[in-house]
């Protein structure tokens, strides 16, 4: 029983970061990673191969590119650098003008181009195999029982939540925060005080993507295996859901549909007995998480906790007058179409404030 | 020699068959400017029906008008009762490719969880072989390419000789003039909607008897190469999706047969970047970037 919550506690964590990683960019940002999963394995194939040592050993049942040893938290910084560093060839491509769905169906189609490159690959990444046997961190050294090793696994990963919390928060407070909102809100406006709005993109894009990185990396060396299988494209829709279902650039609202969405459907679920045929389960979960996307983009597109509607110095003549902010609506959903300006747009006076 | 023309025949074949799904799928995003991205789960229900269907006939027309009507059928329900009731209630453009995806999981699920494990294979009408030079292909294959240059010659035909065709590319080039003009646009966007569907379906059985054994992800498959091929064409333009189709058919399996087979994607992956980095400021740029969702 402890195995199991401690189990459920951990993927909690991972699925928690992944999101916070993907709402940096999907909520605050604006950018629709429909290939935001392909981050989280780059770093989860990097951790794997720099703990599994060369691909020569154990008789060379599992083929993949390099391969080393290296020492605890060597592997995970290592993923993350190369999920940044994928995240930079990407953006390089994608974070151009494109229209808002165009970008996401470009990313969406690299997501589908990736599974397959490392399912026919099989020299690359051990193809559909995919890679196993990946060491637990420090087992050895710490000499605990496998009971004992879960709870520490989890205050470790419960302190690298803390860390992108901390980090995230600094960085959605700070002015590239405002920035940000601003670019994602009007970029025309953005982009006229002043804003590189490209720049702003690539760099949302770019950490969001080695936050994507360190998930994939504590998740896999907890689960010690990983194979295409585990980072399919619904991967991301379940990420993107639970940020509509909780609440786009609100990380508790993120925190709170996390917990709902990836691991009360798809993790919890894994424990239960089985109906039916191994799969079906699996099956209607995804088909229960496409109608609960529906019917909160139908019932309620800014999820359960809604983003905070920011004010700044009411003492400046920016904010909107009294009477004017009773008639314009508020910030209701992201997924809204562009309304003639009502009395004056929050994020342009968020950018004309610094 | 031969290597060359096994593969100009097959890739006219997977050509074809990638072109004509990108006409449904550009077709129907040019006039209603809404990504359809349950496109390629609509596809593989097509297939699902066609398996059902082949149970009982082995009428060839019989399967491709089945498809047809049921990928229409779909397509219309999707487009014109979902996808515009959401459009209704100000959903953008970002929220609409969500909702697509969305159906397209719940399709596609839906599908897997009725399948239950492993692949279904398609009752192939076979057909007998003969010899292209020193190509083996089937009766079959021919009357399917032959199904496929048929459809798009109508598309065509549609398109550039009927009042019809001339009022669907107005709104697809500017919806409110074309309003103004007196075209009733809703019933063009209906039109688009059950042209791309129709196209989906016949796609998805086509693909179905070529590939044999499919299971629920086998549209989801082809649906990367309609959509690179829509990129390469220019999104929202029917012809730009026929050559887009052939050329990147041609050019997967000359990879296939100089490289390897696993390369094909790479390939994909590769023109899809190449033409994003040729044209920078995005292939779309140039008429679609600035529209919002149709209504």
């Amino acid at each position: 029983m402890q195995f199991y919550v401690t189990s459920v506690l951990i993927v909690t964590c991972v699925n928690v970061i992944a999101a916070w990683g993907l709402d940096l960019q999907f909520g605050s940002t604006g950018i629709n990673n429909f290939a935001f999963i392909i981050f989280s394995a780059a770093g989860a194939y990097t951790a794997a191969i720099l703990s599994l040592g060369p691909s020569s050993q154990l008789g060379g049942f599992q083929q993949y590119v390099g391969g080393s040893r290296l020492p605890f938290p060597l592997p995970i910084i290592g993923g993350v650098i190369v999920a940044g560093l994928l995240a930079l060839v990407v953006g390089a491509v994608t974070m151009r003008r494109l229209r808002g769905d165009y970008e996401a169906v470009v990313l969406l189609v690299l997501s589908l181009i990736a599974t397959g490159v490392a399912l026919a690959q099989i020299g690359l990444l051990n193809g559909p195999a995919g890679l196993a046997l990946i060491p637990k961190p420090l087992s050895s050294t710490l000499g605990l029982s496998s009971l004992g090793y879960q709870w520490v696994y989890l205050a470790w990963s419960l302190f690298l939540v803390l860390l992108v919390f901390l980090f995230l928060r600094r960085l959605l407070r700070a002015p590239f925060g405002r920035n940000l909102r601003a670019a994602r809100d009007n970029e025309a406006a953005a982009a006229a005080v002043g804003r590189n709005v490209f720049s702003l993109r690539m760099q949302s894009f770019v950490i969001g993507g080695m936050i994507a990185g360190l998930s994939g990396a504590l998740l896999v060396e907890f689960v010690n295996a990983w194979a295409p299988g585990s980072w399919l494209y619904p991967e991301t829709f379940a990420l993107i859901t639970a940020i509509i279902v909780g609440g786009r650039a609100n990380m508790a609202g993120v925190t709170i549909g996390t917990i709902l969405v990836p691991v009360l459907f798809l993790e919890v679920t894994r424990f239960l007995p089985a109906i039916g045929y191994p799969g079906l389960i699996d099956a209607l979960e995804w088909v229960v998480i496409g109608m609960l996307t529906l019917i909160f983009m139908w019932f309620r597109p800014q999820g359960l906790v809604p983003e905070r509607r920011r004010r700044f110095a009411p003492s400046l003549h920016l904010s909107p007058r009294p009477e004017q902010s009773q008639l314009s609506p508020p910030i209701d959903s992201h997924f809204a179409m562009a309304r003639p300006a009502p009395a004056e747009p929050v994020s342009s006076t968020e950018a004309a404030m610094e | 020699m031969s290597l060359l023309v096994d593969t100009i025949v097959f890739g006219i074949i997977s050509g074809t068959l990638v072109a004509i799904g990108a006409v449904g799928f550009t077709l129907q995003y040019g006039v209603t400017n809404v990504l359809n991205l349950a496109y390629g789960s609509i596809l593989t229900s097509a297939i699902f029906i066609g398996y059902l269907l082949s149970e009982h006939t082995t009428a060839l027309w019989l399967l491709l008008v089945a498809g047809a009507l049921w990928g229409a059928g779909l397509s219309y329900l999707l487009g014109m009762g979902l996808i515009a009731a959401f459009v209704r209630r100000g959903t953008n453009s970002v929220g609409i490719a969500i909702v697509t995806v969305s159906v397209g999981l719940i399709i596609q699920f839906g599908l897997e969880a009725i399948q239950g494990p492993g692949l279904l294979s398609f009752q192939s009408v076979a057909g007998s072989p003969f010899h292209i030079f020193n190509a083996i292909v089937s009766t079959t294959q021919t009357t399917l390419v032959g199904v496929a240059v048929g459809l798009m010659i109508l598309i065509h035909l549609l398109l550039r000789h009927t009042r019809l065709g001339l009022a669907m590319r107005a709104t697809s080039a500017d919806p409110s003039l074309s309003r103004g003009c007196g075209i009733s646009t809703n019933r063009i966007r209906t039109l688009s909607w059950l042209i791309s569907g129709g196209l989906c379906g016949v796609t998805g059985i086509i693909l179905g008897i070529s590939v044999g054994a499919f299971q629920a992800t086998t549209g989801n498959d082809l649906f990367i190469l309609v959509i690179a091929a829509a990129i390469v064409g220019g999104i929202g333009r029917p012809y730009g999706a026929m050559i887009g189709g052939l050329a990147l058919g041609i050019v997967s399996e000359a990879t296939a047969a100089v490289l390897s087979p696993a390369l094909k994607d790479v390939v994909a992956c590769g023109v899809i970047v190449l033409v994003l980095v040729a044209r920078p400021q995005g292939i779309f740029s140039d008429y679609s970037a600035s529209r919002s969702v149709a209504l």
